[in-house]
């Protein structure tokens, strides 16, 4: 018996021209938020999709590539050891995908901070069509607030991504009731809406006395919900039924884009 | 022509002149050669023919007449023996398309097809590289209104 060529075509480590892979062949995925913008909800977003993952029993790897967070507020103050914090401010870049894709992770979340924009552009420019060429796709997040800057923030990622990446665009509503006119009405954003059909996901406002007391703390969505943790504060029964809430419809939105986040 | 055409245009009456002034047009034409005046020529074909005919359609006979013989002459401009005409006759077809400005050897047909296709190659290469989306993050958001929306 002959074995089947068009299989062995598709090892990933074959590394074929980038025109021989087709997209939906890919077999690893990149998750990164687009940075740029502070303070706009990236970390909250990725902290709800890993733990969607986890009830998906996908495993997925945490990489926290914020070096202006350094403690609280970033990837690694909820998760601990369980994200890997990497400094993108080298002439390496963003190369640790490659690294943790060739180690067998099959789906990585990368929190980028604000300014990673310029190494993020250069690492796309210079690394993309070999990566893509591995089997690795990339989905980039981008979080939209009232604040038109959030918005100019992912139309300028957009702009130097192109369609190397596919989009999910997260309305955070980071206060009630929230406007978003700027990312629902503005020229510029529907011309990008039209070019790249990103999946449109919202993030209800939550209460501070739950938002705040869950980043000082370090505690997640779950957590909270499932009472996992030694924070008085936190056990109020009516917080512990919002962080329900909260998660369900959070987990619903995410499944909008389910096809996005998958490999 | 066919002997039945010819004998039906041979029972057609003469034509009738147009103008009255028809008889006397080569008077006018003279008078007008010796510089005479509109104003005379009419003066005189009253006092010499009891003609009455104003200024105007005196001049608009005239000009008739000489826009006619115009006509005629630029018909038969090929059998006057200018430059033009007579390269016409003996130059080679090339010499005598370049005359008439359409010369268009295949080596021009070549070189304007390929000019063609490299402009339209050009034209689609840029297609293909331009950005499917391109923001200026000089400029600030622009909000889109609804028709007869207007700013406060």
């Amino acid at each position: 018996m002959t074995s089947d060529t068009s299989t062995e075509r598709l090892q990933p480590e074959m590394k074929l021209p980038v025109s021989v892979v087709p997209m939906q062949q890919a077999t690893e995925r990149v998750i990164l938020t687009m940075g740029g913008k502070g303070g706009v909800g990236k970390t909250s977003f990725m902290l709800a999709l890993a733990e969607w993952f986890a009830t998906q029993k996908v495993e997925a790897k945490l990489l926290d590539l914020d070096s202006e967070n350094k403690t609280r507020g970033s990837l690694s103050h909820y998760f601990n050891r369980g994200a890997i914090k990497v400094n993108i401010h080298t002439a390496a870049g963003l190369d640790s995908f490659v690294d943790y894709i060739e180690g067998g992770t099959s789906i990585l979340l990368a929190d980028m901070g604000a300014s990673s924009g310029q190494v993020t552009y250069g690492w796309f420019d210079s690394m993309f069509e070999d990566v893509q060429a591995l089997g690795v796709s990339f989905t980039a997040i981008g979080i939209v607030t009232p604040d038109p800057a959030s918005v100019e923030s992912v139309l300028s990622w957009a702009a130097h991504l192109q369609d190397r990446v596919e989009y999910i665009i997260v309305e955070n509503a980071i206060a009630y009731p929230a406007d978003f006119t700027y990312w629902r009405k503005s020229e510029q954003a529907h011309r990008f809406r039209q070019a790249f059909n990103p999946v449109v996901l919202t993030m209800e406002f939550r209460l501070p006395e739950l938002e705040n007391a869950a980043r000082q703390h370090g505690i997640t969505l779950s957590e909270i919900a499932e009472r996992k943790h030694g924070i008085h504060e936190l056990q109020r029964a009516s917080l512990v039924l919002r962080a329900q809430s909260y998660r369900r419809r959070l987990f619903e939105e995410i499944e909008k884009a389910k096809h996005l986040l998958l490999p | 022509m066919k002997p039945q055409f010819e004998a039906i245009l041979k029972t057609l009456p003469p034509q009738t002149p147009r103008s009255r002034l028809h008889p006397y047009s080569e008077l006018i034409r003279e008078m007008r050669k010796r510089k005479r005046s509109y104003r005379e020529i009419t003066e005189v074909l009253r006092d010499q023919f009891g003609l009455k005919a104003g200024i105007s359609t005196v001049r608009d006979f005239l000009r008739a007449q000489t826009k006619s013989k115009t006509k005629h002459r630029e018909r038969n401009n090929h059998n006057l023996h200018t430059t033009r005409n007579r390269k016409a006759l003996t130059a080679t077809n090339k010499e005598r398309e370049a005359l008439a400005g359409t010369a268009r050897t295949q080596k021009a047909f070549e070189s304007t097809e390929r000019h063609f296709q490299e402009s339209m190659q050009s034209r689609l290469s840029k297609l293909s590289n331009r950005p499917r989306f391109e923001y200026n993050s000089e400029e600030p958001l622009r909000i889109l209104r609804k028709q007869g929306e207007h700013d406060d």
